[in-house]
């Protein structure tokens, strides 16, 4: 598999931090100085394949190397940003956690604007979003009993979709 | 409990209504009600922290695993084409609230959103510099950390003491721009 950061990871390319199962390291290509990367060392392409305590870890340590950087760059502020799926930017087959740090004109801006969504639209949106999550946490109250498999995907088709990057 | 000043506070701990999708003891997810998205979620944690870096790390984390789940839930319910974890740390990044929120962003072809990250060509000498910096300040942050080019042989005891001396980070800065 030529998966660019997969072979960073071999590498140990600007690692910064280390364990058994993630890796914190320099991108090579930064979108400015001090853009850190965070990733899984298993070939997980978003957030939803990572376990549980992977995705914890992952988060701790990237707020630790955010207070770090934002320090030894002389940053006044940082953007975290998780990007799953091409059309939200993701580049590599790779779950990645983006550390940049900001400061004054770097030239970047991470804003939206705002769309006006109905009333009752938003409604509904709650309550398909409450309902599901009723029923996943039954379920997983009733899998906890039997053996567990492997998690059917709700994003399988986003997971091929991205198994097609280069 | 009494109402602060924070609406977010009072958001993430039910004294003013929201439509709240997800709540454990740490941490609270509603609908944003002035969306990039539709189901474009607001999460937050119920103790008020300005940023990332103030939040126990027992929260940080908790964060991860909620991430995970809302994401799980979004693309089952809504079949985005794409979804984005955004944080804010300070104004200069975005940040618009006083209180620390992760949005979680379903993202769908022509939404007109953009959270590309440009790729730039990196000048190596910087790089190098910087990781050096980078690995010395880590050791003090987890002391276990093994680097090769370790130039002074420090025992775990000692990273643990230099780790206990205060350090220059002005966390403040940005949290007194919220004041």
């Amino acid at each position: 598999m030529t998966c660019l950061i997969c072979s960073l990871i071999e590498k140990k390319q600007k690692k910064i931090y280390e364990d058994d199962e993630i890796i914190a390291f320099l991108n090579p290509t930064p979108a400015v100085h001090g853009h850190t990367l965070v990733a899984p060392k298993r070939h997980l392409q978003i957030i939803t394949q990572l376990e549980d305590k992977t995705v914890e870890k992952m988060f701790f340590v990237s707020q630790q190397l955010s207070s770090l950087l934002y320090d030894a760059v002389g940053a006044e502020g940082t953007n975290i940003i998780v990007q799953n799926g091409v059309v939200a930017g993701q580049k590599h087959a790779h779950f990645l956690i983006n550390i940049i740090p900001r400061s004054k004109d770097d030239g970047m801006s991470f804003e939206w604007a705002q769309k006006q969504i109905p009333e009752d639209n938003m409604n509904k949106i709650q309550e398909a979003l409450q309902a599901t999550e009723a029923k996943e946490e039954k379920k997983e109250a009733v899998a906890e009993e039997k053996k567990k498999e492997e998690p059917k995907g709700a994003d399988d088709y986003l997971i091929k979709q991205l198994r097609r990057l280069p | 409990m009494e109402a602060t000043q924070c609406i977010f506070c009072n958001l993430a701990t039910g004294q003013m209504p929201s439509k709240k999708i997800y709540e454990d003891e740490l941490i609270t997810a509603i609908l944003d009600i002035y969306p990039a998205n539709p189901a474009h979620l607001l999460v937050m944690p119920k103790e008020h922290k300005a940023i990332f870096a103030q939040l126990p790390k027992a929260t940080a984390e908790r964060f991860g695993l909620v991430a995970k789940k809302l994401s799980e839930l979004i693309f089952r319910v809504l079949r985005p084409e794409g979804l984005n974890i955004f944080i804010a740390n300070g104004a200069i990044a975005g940040q618009k609230a006083p209180h620390f929120i992760m949005h979680v962003i379903p993202r769908f072809q022509g939404d007109g959103i953009n959270f590309e990250i440009a790729e730039k060509e990196a000048k190596i000498d910087d790089v190098d510099a910087l990781c050096s910096k980078l690995r010395k300040d880590v050791l003090n942050y987890f002391p276990e950390q093994k680097f090769e080019e370790e130039k002074e042989e420090k025992s775990v005891e000692q990273r643990l003491e230099e780790r206990k001396k205060p350090k220059n980070i002005d966390l403040d800065r940005i949290t007194k721009m919220f004041e």
